[in-house]
């Protein structure tokens, strides 16, 4: 059980990683429609 | 104060500094959870002081080792989810995107795409790693 939580950690460290350098996906166009239309 | 004085410590109660200084005292170190567990089942002051029976302190113990079992395993499951539903794919994704870009290994670009990849790389054999462990759980 404390590998398992070790590896759990490992992998939540990589997918953070992972998350602070892959790009924020663009607005998609349902919600750039919702703010135009507010305008 | 001298009856405590055993634990009293000033310095940064996490550091490795600490845990030296424990062990020079004498005093216990329950690194893991499931060792503090053990712990409980052993206590016997709860049982002279009859705030628990025997039998109490032992099913205390069940059910802490359980809930933490089942905790480990659902939080497991869950960024081995993650991981391969959302992240790895879209790292791939990215990937092949900006590969027409990246031509050579010496560009300082290349060194970023080797990163990305190298980080990829070890997320897939730990969501790997963590998917046997886990069918070990299971059996």
């Amino acid at each position: 059980m404390v590998d398992l939580r070790t590896k759990t950690d490992e992998l939540g460290e990589l997918v953070t990683e992972l998350e602070l350098i892959l790009p924020k996906e663009p607005t998609s166009p349902p919600q750039l429609l919702d703010i135009l239309n507010k305008y | 104060m001298v009856e405590t004085k055993k634990i009293r410590f000033e310095g940064d109660g996490y550091s490795k500094e600490w845990r030296d200084e424990a062990a020079r005292r004498g005093l216990p170190n329950l690194a893991t959870a499931r060792e503090s567990f053990e712990e409980v089942k052993k206590a016997d002051v709860l049982t002279e002081m009859s705030i628990f029976t025997k039998d109490e302190l032992s099913a205390r113990y069940f059910v802490m080792a359980e809930s933490y079992c089942s905790s480990s395993i659902i939080d497991a499951e869950t960024i081995s989810l993650i991981a391969s539903q959302t992240f790895i794919p879209k790292t791939i994704h990215y990937l092949s995107k900006v590969g027409g870009v990246v031509t050579s290994k010496k560009s300082p670009l290349g060194t970023y795409a080797q990163k990305f990849h190298q980080l990829l790389e070890n997320t897939v054999k730990s969501v790997d790693s963590l998917r046997k462990l886990l069918k070990k759980c299971e059996s």
